[in-house]
């Protein structure tokens, strides 16, 4: 790894050298990715910008938006479609018509009877991935 | 695609249950013996089934018990429409009774089969996920 520092750029640059793309290089690229997006939320009448690595799952109640960290939540005035586009190539997936999670915290999974997964996060809150999102959902981890 | 590859392996699953019930029914004397043209008329069936099941989904329904019941309700619905249609089996008492008990007993199986699979890809999923946790990725 080659890190050059100076004063004489202006911002910051990656640039990856690679024979080809395998796994563990996507990876590192969706991290980067992710690390350039920056969301911001609402608490309490505050602004807070907010780093996506520590968002657990993004929820639409009644037509509003909210961004769950591991205790905090945050009220956020773009649309769920408008973070699926935003966080398209990141851990995030859409799970429910309601909800996108951040794959990234979930500590395991289990199926459903009904079809259904149950997602168990790591801050031990649970979400439901609904059987239209199901094959998606396994794409994310298994392809 | 992946959707319709579901859909279409529980068609296969429960046309093969459904065939088996029917065979078992028939050799209690219940039903009629099987025979060729028995065999696409189920196909038939099953696939009306499927294709009634996907319709239901596509509908708002978001309690998993309403849902399951007018599946079950379609599976029945088909089998003694389809059943009348194609002359399969006399209605009296105990074939329709027979029938009804094959549908659900059919659509419990495909039920079983569908969790069993998504057990499966649970178990692997979990296994990603402890492999990420323990190794050097940073994903």
């Amino acid at each position: 790894m080659t890190i050059n520092e100076s004063k004489n750029y202006d911002e910051v640059e990656i640039t990856i050298n690679c024979p080809h793309i395998d796994d563990q290089l996507q990876r590192v690229i969706k991290q980067i990715q992710q690390m350039h997006i920056t969301l911001t939320g609402t608490r309490d009448g505050r602004t807070y910008s907010l780093c996506i690595d520590n968002l657990y799952y993004i929820e639409s109640i009644d037509n509003q938006t909210f961004l769950y960290e591991e205790k905090d939540v945050y009220k956020s005035d773009l649309k769920l479609y408008e973070f699926d586009q935003l966080l398209l190539d990141t851990h995030f997936i859409r799970i429910s018509k309601n909800l996108i999670v951040n794959t990234a915290h979930i500590d395991n999974v289990r199926a459903l009877l009904n079809g259904k997964f149950e997602a168990s996060l790591t801050n031990n809150e649970k979400v439901i991935v609904n059987r239209h999102y199901v094959k998606a959902f396994k794409e994310k981890f298994l392809s | 695609m992946n959707l319709l590859k579901h859909y279409i392996s529980a068609c296969c699953i429960s046309f093969t249950v459904s065939s088996l019930f029917y065979l078992l029914f028939s050799m209690l004397n219940i039903f009629p013996p099987m025979n060729e043209a028995l065999i696409v008329h189920m196909l038939l069936i099953s696939i009306s089934i499927i294709c009634l099941i996907v319709i239901t989904h596509q509908l708002p329904i978001q309690n998993t018990l309403i849902l399951r019941f007018i599946e079950l309700l379609n599976v029945i619905i088909v089998l003694l429409f389809g059943g009348a249609v194609f002359k399969m089996f006399p209605f009296t008492w105990n074939a329709t009774l027979a029938v009804i008990t094959t549908g659900v007993l059919t659509y419990v199986v495909v039920i079983i089969v569908i969790f069993m699979g998504n057990q499966k890809s649970a178990t692997k999923i979990n296994a990603v996920i402890a492999r990420k946790k323990g190794g050097s990725s940073i994903d």
